[in-house]
């Protein structure tokens, strides 16, 4: 007997809803996920019961507060980028510069002004800076034609460097390769930082929803060339996008380095949390305001790796698992357009 | 100091890895799809590698073990893009993640043993052989001088003229994204048991991946585009140490692949667009 299985399209009436689709996926993945277990040090009965402890207790969801900031900031900007077909993986590199300009003017030339004042402008001028990354990206793609996922991925390594130069040359403090720490009436309340990121979602959800910008990046992500025909103007459009896209990561750096970090140290490899942007943003469908609660999800399960790490489980560890679930959130929507159709 | 045939003897290794990975890659894209998660598949199939090679005790088994990690990641990224047709930038992303957090749970039962390793002549020679010059030569011929080599280019230039005159275009595809994955499972295993010698630690592969992803455009996407560019790029590696005895910190010597990458790629957009020459694959003219 021949089975024959094709996907089919289905027809517009046909479609089905993609968050409910979605929301299975993301259980189907997790348990999924949970069988990666198995190749680990505390089996898979360990993990799955320290996944259920984490889940539900509310005393870890406060510890991964810290991490919302630069993974849901990372996620809205890309999700803005990815509608526009602009795939970039530099909030990484966009984050990190964020860190490095907030750690910068905190500690060598805002420290002795008063936080009311010192804390917006750091907060601005490391926005600035991940847009000014951001726009080099678009430029290049724009006028030079240059791959964005490339030239994006190589100057996070950069900013990788960069970082690893200061903490070993100029700014280094003591015989560790890291800096000092941000001074304390500089700091922000995780909370704060927590709310700041949401309002910013916010705006970019309303730009997306409710404006000309959010009608003609999606226009150009579907078809480039048909969107150039109703006179979208492209160059224009992923430039901007670029940009914004970069400065809310920077944004999230700084963020990032005034509530929890509060130094730098030399980096090994990237950290991760704009690659979980990546992640979340796709796993909330790429609408922005989705990406509050797909980033609070990935920063609860980056807190839940950091307590692994006890265990013996490299902190790349929850990374497969997010992806495990991102891939089968995304598998699971495709059948809000497609079916199976099988024949005997 | 400076002696030209010393470098490039010492950078043959990763020219070596770089030109089988980007050999991989450059069949796929050449058939119309991208596959992002290279890196991961270096990552996981270097693990297997790793292991296979210190739980048989030879590193030929490592190759299988290798080919094996290569393997099940392409083919995930065939059921999930070329099947279900979910998008194929955001499959990759996942792999690449994927491929590094699974192998470093591989790495974790390694638990820092060394794995036995090729010898030196396989790895300075035997391998570099195949990588930079049969294979190439061979996958030329395939491209451009047989019906496969026709019936690939025509799936990634236009699929749907593919469709009508009949060529297989699922089949070709889901072909070549198998051969990246044995092609990535190959450079992984070689990379962990050549050059490194068997001593898996975390992160090792970190960044080659995507160099290879640069250099498939580098390339031009042709077998001897390939070549050249992975050779380069591997003597600037290679090149870092005398950078670092003219006074460049050592944290932005680390970093001169990933500048040499964005630059040339800058440089060889820039005259691909100024003399109006369009990527042969359909994947990247957006």
């Amino acid at each position: 007997m021949v089975v024959d299985i094709k996907v089919v399209e289905r027809s517009y009436e046909e479609y089905r809803n993609p968050v409910l689709l979605g929301l299975l996926g993301l259980i189907g993945g997790t348990l999924v996920s949970i069988l990666l277990g198995v190749l680990s040090p505390i089996g898979l009965r360990g993990l799955a019961s320290a996944f259920y402890d984490f889940i539900t207790s509310p005393e870890y969801w406060l510890i991964s507060l810290p991490y919302f900031a630069p993974i849901s900031l990372s996620a809205a900007g890309l999700a803005l980028a990815y509608q526009a077909r602009f795939i970039t993986i530099g909030s990484e590199g966009q984050m990190m510069l964020g860190m490095i300009i907030a750690f910068g003017l905190s500690y060598y030339i805002f420290s002795t002004y008063s936080s009311y004042v010192a804390i917006p402008i750091i907060l601005v001028i490391s926005a600035l800076g991940g847009l000014l990354l951001g726009l080099l990206i678009g430029f290049l793609r724009v006028y030079l034609g240059a791959n964005e996922t490339l030239t994006s991925l190589m100057l996070n390594y950069l900013i990788l460097s960069i970082v690893n130069f200061l903490v070993a040359g100029p700014w280094q403090s003591g015989p560790f390769t890291k800096t000092e720490l941000v001074p304390y009436h500089l700091r922000l309340s995780d909370y704060l930082s927590v709310l700041l990121s949401i309002f910013v979602i916010i705006i970019l959800d309303y730009l997306y929803s409710y404006t000309k910008i959010g009608v003609s990046l999606v226009a150009i992500g579907k078809s480039r060339r048909a969107a150039i025909t109703y006179g979208i103007p492209f160059s224009y459009t992923i430039l901007l996008v670029a940009s914004l896209s970069g400065a809310v990561a920077g944004l999230g750096g700084s963020l990032y380095m005034l509530s929890e970090q509060y130094q730098l140290q030399s980096i090994e490899q990237p950290l991760g949390y704009g690659y979980m942007g990546i992640l979340a943003a796709w796993l909330a469908g790429l609408r922005p305001i989705a990406t509050i609660a797909s980033s609070f999800l990935l920063s609860l399960f980056y807190s839940f790796s950091v307590s692994l790490q006890l265990f013996g489980l490299s902190s790349s560890f929850i990374l497969a698992v997010d992806s495990v679930i991102v891939l089968s959130v995304v598998i699971a929507t495709v059948f809000s357009r497609y079916k199976l159709v099988v024949r005997r | 100091m400076f002696d030209p045939l010393q470098l490039l003897y010492q950078s043959l290794p990763w020219a070596t890895t770089l030109s089988l990975i980007a050999l991989g890659e450059m069949m796929l894209e050449r058939s119309g799809l991208v596959n992002l998660g290279l890196e991961g598949m270096l990552y996981f199939s270097a693990s297997l590698a790793s292991l296979f090679s210190l739980y048989y005790g030879s590193p030929y088994y490592g190759i299988v073990g290798g080919i094996l990690g290569g393997v099940l990641l392409a083919t995930i990224y065939v059921v999930a893009v070329i099947f279900l047709k979910a998008d194929q930038i955001v499959v990759g992303l996942t792999i690449v993640f994927l491929g590094i957090g699974v192998g470093d749970l591989v790495g974790n039962i390694i638990g820092g043993l060394l794995a036995p390793s090729f010898t030196r002549v396989s790895t300075r020679l035997v391998f570099p052989f195949f990588s930079l010059l049969l294979v190439p030569i061979l996958l030329y011929y395939i491209l451009y001088h047989s019906w496969y080599g026709y019936a690939i280019r025509a799936v990634g230039e236009d699929i749907h003229k593919s469709y009508t005159l009949g060529i297989p275009v699922t089949k070709i595809r889901v072909l070549m994204a198998l051969l990246g994955g044995i092609f990535s499972g190959i450079a992984g295993s070689y990379f962990i048991l050549g050059p490194l010698a068997g001593r898996w630690t975390a992160g090792r592969t970190l960044g080659w991946g995507w160099i290879a992803l640069g250099i498939v455009i580098l390339g031009y996407w042709h077998p001897l585009g390939i070549v050249i560019a992975s050779v380069i790029l591997s003597l600037l590696y290679t090149y870092r140490p005398l950078l670092q005895a003219w006074g460049v910190p050592a944290a932005f010597s680390d970093a001169v692949p990933y500048i040499a990458v964005i630059l040339s790629l800058i440089g060889v957009s820039w005259l691909y667009n100024k003399l109006g020459v369009k990527p042969p694959a359909a994947v990247w003219v957006r």
